[in-house]
């Protein structure tokens, strides 16, 4: 525990911002499976539509915001991960230029139109964010553990040249615990999700414990895998494992009663247990990255130089606060425009639901 | 013959970039237009600029879209093919760019807040400062990105000589501040401003006009006048500032980059007065040739107020060392080709707007002249490609370096003379896997942007005209009743 109190802000911040950036991505994976199996049905369109549209502009930013604070707080590594990882973040960006290109063209598409229609489009758009959601996994996993993954040009390995690193994806992918960390958050997202979206009737045996069933099942496959591909001797924080996993459970769990259904899909409550949670799940493995390549990374050997924390503390602590009050004021019109879309009582919930 | 890493990794990136600036000039002219619509509808209480405005918007959040896709592509390219110069831009230079993301992000938040929003306002100047917010968020980005170039082609905010002693491993004396304010980043922003602005509204005004002489519909010819007007009034001060900021950039270059300004103006030799104007030519074995000669015209350009006497640099003695002359390190002699196109162009589109001015004194509308028309539909045209022609030549005219010297002229370190920073091979990367995503992304480009212009237009020409013009209605009535209530100041939402 004592790494977390001597955590540098500036790495702290670069920590919030991947779970901000996880967490807004994981509202949008939530989305995949009602959109592509029930877009048809008019709760899917109201409830989900209504959120993923404006917001999915404002997702795609934040994957801008983690690669420039990578590239902000740890340069002396990004060539070596640019190497190693090329071929995920490349399917990563070809399908996030599909996903962009897909979704505008689902909101503004006419009727007449012989080739596409909005569902076509709008399904192609899930399929390209799920795909982007596996390969996101994958980057988090290979973070996390390094199997597969061999790292040169900084630490032991400074004398051989960046452009040897590469990943034996083979060996990567044949980790059980790579697998049961993308299947596992598939599922838990899926769990949330149905929170989230309030898909989910409370009024039925089924439909009320279904969120919570998936979310266990999620955490049983997540937890462990995480637990297993993150653990090395030199990594000390395992403990924290026990709140995120508290945090995901309260969603469910809270959402079964009449009393409390109301916060717990209440999206702002989420999106913050979500930072929260994933904030804790990262600092897990810290300061470690990569513990089982050729080459760990220890993340206070490798953050840049101390004038450009400087700046870096400056920058992120304005623009952070900035950030937090658009985010604010974005929610509070939203918050007004889905009241006047989304019914009450949309859950079985006796009580007027008015506000999401 | 095998294509390189370097000249692939330059070649994709520079395809990447042509296209990437055509979304931003775009959405940044888009951006403008909008603001300056929605302004002028509240101001005046008019409902056709009201509904330009909004139907524009349309177009924003679309090209906004693709653009946002293509931004992303461009930041994972600089990470994933220019590995070695994001090491050294992460470690100097990063603080622009982190910047950048949040204006990115004042956009991202923005924007959709003003288009998918639009009818929760009651508070319709609350409205409109959304999209002042997305002018200067698109404006910022752009701003951020130019201090970047700036420092790549002055750069500082570190130790030079000690990074090139070293072989580029040692980096000291961070100064990360520095790179905001660089020798060379007042001109490029100043030019830069106009000319994104500038090839932005173009291609609106291309449209705009298309449409004016399309439709036959009254209210939807008054919608499009309005926008006609305000693209053609930016555009008339926009050439104006733009002769002045390009003279000014040129000047710039003679002082802190002679090597750049010597290649663009095909200057092989020193001269100290009577410099000539070369229009266009190449240069073969060292040699300008095939070039139309005009007698004293650079050395009078740079020097107005000496009558042409001044300092015109060569490249020959500029990258001379110990009596060996490095031809390696000049940039492609097409450079100087681009530069004149790039002013020929500028001064016919100059020559359409001073005769529009003046039939517009003459008390003559423009819009009733086809042949005005025409020419503005032609200048819309030059406009992209001139911004376009201008980016090349800044760009190659860099090369072969990716980072070039701080000093003018290059720099000696232990007895070495460095004439740039970093150079291109330097800075590529050698994966493999390069040419594969490079060729995806191509082919992506090809088809995401007719289809993306397509779409756009079928949007805008579906969308209803009476419905637009009473949405206006209601928004500037809206307005009127606001103030008229003189309330207590209005919360956004439940409109």
């Amino acid at each position: 525990m004592d790494f977390i109190y001597s955590i540098n802000f500036d790495v702290l911040f670069l920590i919030v911002v991947i779970a901000s950036m996880v967490t807004m991505f994981a509202s949008e994976m939530m989305a995949v499976v009602p959109i592509a199996m029930g877009f048809k049905s008019d709760k899917v369109r109201l409830n989900v539509l209504s959120y993923i549209v404006p917001v999915w502009e404002v997702v795609g930013t934040f994957f801008v915001l983690w690669l420039v604070d990578m590239e902000n707080v740890i340069p002396i590594l990004m060539p070596a991960i640019a190497y190693a990882l090329f071929p995920l973040f490349a399917v990563f960006i070809f399908f996030l230029l599909i996903r962009n290109s897909l979704i505008i063209y689902a909101e503004f598409v006419w009727h007449e139109n012989k080739y596409f229609d909005e569902r076509k489009l709008y399904v192609i758009y899930s399929v390209a964010t799920f795909i982007m959601g596996i390969m996101a996994l994958s980057v988090l996993a290979a973070l996390a553990s390094g199997y597969g993954v061999h790292l040169y040009g900084y630490g032991k390995e400074s004398s051989v040249p960046y452009s040897s690193s590469y990943t034996n994806f083979a060996m990567f992918y044949s980790h059980i615990q790579v697998i049961g960390f993308i299947i596992g958050g598939l599922i838990l997202a899926n769990g949330i999700g149905m929170v989230f979206y309030r898909l989910s009737n409370i009024s039925k045996p089924m439909g009320r414990f279904l969120p919570l069933i998936l979310t266990a099942i999620g955490l049983a496959i997540f937890m462990p895998s995480y637990y297993s591909l993150s653990v090395r001797d030199y990594m000390v924080n395992s403990d924290l494992i026990i709140i995120p996993i508290l945090l995901a459970l309260v969603i469910p769990v809270f959402y079964m009663f009449k009393q409390t259904t109301n916060i717990a899909s209440y999206k702002p409550f989420i999106i913050i247990m979500g930072i929260i949670s994933i904030t804790f799940i990262e600092l897990r493995a810290y300061p470690y990255v990569f513990g089982f390549s050729n080459n760990p990374a220890y993340i206070p050997d490798v953050i840049t130089n101390s004038p450009m924390l400087h700046l870096a503390f400056i920058i992120s602590v304005v623009g952070g606060i900035w950030l937090v009050l658009m985010m604010v004021y974005y929610a509070f019109v939203s918050n007004h425009r889905m009241t006047g879309l989304v019914p009450s009582g949309d859950t079985g919930n006796e009580r007027k639901i008015t506000k999401n | 013959m095998a294509i390189s890493y370097p000249v692939w990794d330059s070649a994709m990136f520079a395809y990447t970039i042509s296209a990437h600036i055509l979304l931003v000039s775009l959405s940044m002219g888009l951006a403008i237009m909008v603001t300056i619509s929605e302004f002028l509808a509240l101001k005046k209480k008019d409902k056709y600029y009201d509904t330009l405005a909004y139907k524009l918007s349309k177009a924003l959040v679309i090209f906004f879209a693709v653009g946002t896709a293509s931004g992303t592509v461009m930041a994972m390219e600089l990470f994933l093919f220019w590995p070695n110069f994001m090491k050294l831009v992460g470690e100097v230079s990063i603080g622009p760019f982190y910047v950048e993301v949040f204006s990115f992000l004042l956009e991202a938040i923005a924007l959709p807040m003003y288009v998918y929003f639009w009818k929760d306002f009651k508070n319709r100047w609350e409205h409109w400062g959304l999209s002042l917010a997305v002018t200067i968020g698109t404006y910022l980005s752009a701003f951020t990105v130019t201090e970047i170039n700036a420092w790549m082609n002055t750069p500082n905010g570190f130790n030079v000589s000690a990074y090139l002693a070293s072989g580029g491993k040692v980096i000291t004396g961070v100064n990360p501040l520095a790179p905001f304010f660089t020798a060379s980043t007042a001109a490029e922003e100043l030019h830069m401003s106009g000319a994104v602005y500038y090839a932005g509204i173009a291609m609106i005004l291309g449209y705009l006009i298309y449409k004016y002489m399309k439709t036959t519909n009254v209210p939807e010819k008054m919608i499009y006048r309005r926008g006609i007007g305000i693209a053609a009034v930016f555009m008339i001060l926009d050439i104006i500032y733009l002769g002045a900021t390009g003279s000014d950039e040129l000047s710039t270059l003679l002082v802190i980059e002679p090597i750049k300004y010597a290649a663009l103006e095909q200057d092989l030799f020193p001269v100290s007065y009577g410099a000539p104007e070369h229009l266009f030519g190449i240069i073969i074995n060292h040699h300008a040739a095939y070039y139309l000669n005009i007698p004293l015209a650079q050395s009078l350009l740079a020097y107005p107020f000496t009558f042409g006497h001044g300092n015109i640099p060569g490249l020959v003695p500029l990258t001379t060392y110990h009596g060996v002359t490095d031809y390696g390190v000049w940039p492609p002699s097409f450079v100087h080709d681009a530069l004149d196109l790039m002013v020929g162009f500028g001064v016919l589109m100059g020559l359409f707007w001073l005769y529009v001015v003046f039939q517009y004194f003459r008390k003559k509308d423009p819009l009733s002249q086809k042949h005005t028309l025409i020419g503005g539909m032609v200048v819309s045209f030059l406009g992209v490609l001139t911004m376009e022609d201008g980016w090349y030549t800044a760009e190659v005219a860099r090369v072969p370096f990716i980072i070039k010297s701080p000093v003018a002229g290059g720099l000696v370190v232990n007895g070495v003379k460095y004439y740039g920073t970093m150079t291109i091979a330097q800075a590529a990367s050698t994966d493999p896997i390069v040419f594969p995503i490079g060729i995806a992304i191509i082919l992506f480009y090809i088809i995401i942007f007719p289809v993306t212009f397509y779409f756009a237009g079928k949007v805008m020409k579906l969308s209803n005209v009476e419905e637009d013009i009473k949405l206006g209605e209601e928004d500037i009535k809206l307005e009127e009743e606001r103030k008229n209530r003189k309330s207590t100041p209005t919360k956004a939402g439940m409109r």
